[in-house]
């Protein structure tokens, strides 16, 4: 009888052993396998965050966000071959980045592989806001601000800077075309559906040129022709209206660093590419536009 | 006698339960301090690396020998905990994907231990004015042989 005893509470602790390590085991691996997912889904997010700035880098062009305000730097044209580089770039990312545990794919909506370097990606957009920063193709010799009519009550104010590498042709006398003298024609009305404030500056680094604060209507088409130096042939275009074509900046035989900062009546908004990047590791995850939007916080 | 050798059978039944238990329970608790440590360990070593980037360390280097950046990326590599031990290398790449030059630099020596848990990190970088790609391989191990 006293065996018995022995035996039956032997076998009642061994049950127990058994319940708590079963139970420890059992938490053991939940904490395994959150500590995995951590690990996979910061890899996942570090990884497209080191493709995506290489997007921006290769494009040479850079979108700030702060607050209400997209603050978009660009050159017109390239100075490099930026669909060389862009497809440079893509075909390193397969090389040496991707590997069994992670991969890297740019893609469109559909999910079709896309090559980066094509023209018909030349496109930044501003959502939800409704705003393209636009080139024709990757040598970038024009960029165009395109923004619907229903969309436009999105855009507070424009502020355009283009500092040219050529020097402006002196005396500086840049006079929007056609003249603006004659008010009812192209400068906004309290009629006008969709009246445009932009300040517009333009320099060489020594002279300087700017329409501080002008109210353009931009269903109208208005245009201003930089001169630059040497000759007549080299000049920068600048060009607002009709929409959708808000604001376009062409360069024709000469160099331009633009700063175009867009005022926002919000400040939820997004700058993407068009292509989506794919980023898949065995754990997790990431598809989404190629965001190129930097927060910051002091001007 | 028949309740003693049952006894005895329970006895070392629970024994050897116990003794599995405790074996099992250090190992699945060394593993999950594992992955703790490498996930502290990757996080480091990407933020690092996110830190060099932002300040385009990486692009400053392109066209630079290695006697000038290797000693800045150990520097880099110094600012990690004094329990790590890391190193670093860069490959430069050409427009044709040709190798432009590499950077490597170590931190923490023989004392490295990449038995147990280590990381390895791969970054890239690219430089539109000079045309090239970059990638960077880190690997971070627990110092302490």
């Amino acid at each position: 009888m006293k065996g018995y005893v022995f035996t039956l509470t032997t076998f009642l602790i061994f049950m127990g052993l058994i319940s708590y390590f079963s139970a420890f085991v059992t938490v053991a691996k939940e904490r395994t396998t959150i500590v995995n997912d951590q690990i996979a889904a910061e890899r996942t997010w570090r990884s497209w965050l080191s493709v995506a700035s290489g997007v921006a880098e290769m494009a040479n062009v850079s979108f700030t966000k702060s607050y209400g305000t997209a603050e978009i730097n660009d050159t017109l044209p390239a100075e490099k071959n930026v669909s060389g580089l862009l497809d440079l770039w893509q075909n390193a990312i397969k090389l040496y980045s991707n590997d069994a545990s992670i991969s890297n794919r740019f893609q469109d909506a559909s999910g079709n592989e896309v090559e980066l370097g094509s023209n018909s990606l030349s496109n930044v957009m501003i959502t939800p806001v409704g705003v393209n920063y636009t080139w024709p193709n990757w040598q970038k010799n024009q960029s165009t601000i395109r923004v619907t009519a229903a969309d436009f009550q999105n855009i507070e104010r424009i502020d355009l800077n283009i500092r040219t590498v050529q020097t402006l042709a002196l005396p500086v006398n840049i006079w929007w075309q056609p003249n603006i003298s004659n008010p009812s024609d192209h400068i906004c009305t309290g009629g006008t559906a969709h009246c445009l404030l932009l300040n517009l500056t333009v320099t060489d680094g020594t002279n300087r040129w700017n329409s501080t604060g002008i109210r353009l209507d931009a269903d109208k088409i208005t245009a201003v022709e930089i001169d630059l130096q040497p000759g007549n042939a080299r000049m920068v275009n600048v060009t607002v209206g009709p929409l959708p074509n808000l604001l376009n900046v062409k360069t024709v035989s000469g160099t331009a660093h633009t700063n175009t900062k867009i005022v926002l009546n919000t400040a939820s908004f997004y700058t993407n590419f068009m292509a989506r990047l794919n980023v898949t590791s065995p754990f997790g995850r990431k598809v989404t536009a190629i965001g190129l939007s930097v927060w910051k916080t002091k001007d | 006698m028949r309740g003693f050798i049952l006894t005895m059978d329970a006895m070392i039944a629970a024994m050897t339960a116990l003794t599995m238990a405790s074996v099992l329970s250090t190992m699945i608790s060394e593993s999950t301090t594992g992955s703790f440590t490498e996930q502290q360990m990757a996080s480091t070593g990407n933020d690092l690396l996110a830190v060099m980037q932002s300040n385009d360390t990486f692009s400053h280097y392109i066209g630079l020998p290695n006697s000038t950046v290797g000693p800045d990326l150990y520097s880099h590599l110094a600012t990690l905990p004094g329990t790590y031990c890391a190193s670093m290398r860069i490959t430069v790449f050409n427009k044709d994907l040709t190798v432009n030059n590499v950077y490597s630099a170590s931190y923490g020596g023989l004392t490295c231990n990449t038995t147990r848990s280590y990381t390895q990190i791969t970054k890239m970088f690219a430089e539109y004015t000079r045309e090239k790609v970059g990638n960077i391989q880190m690997i971070i191990s627990l110092r302490g042989k």
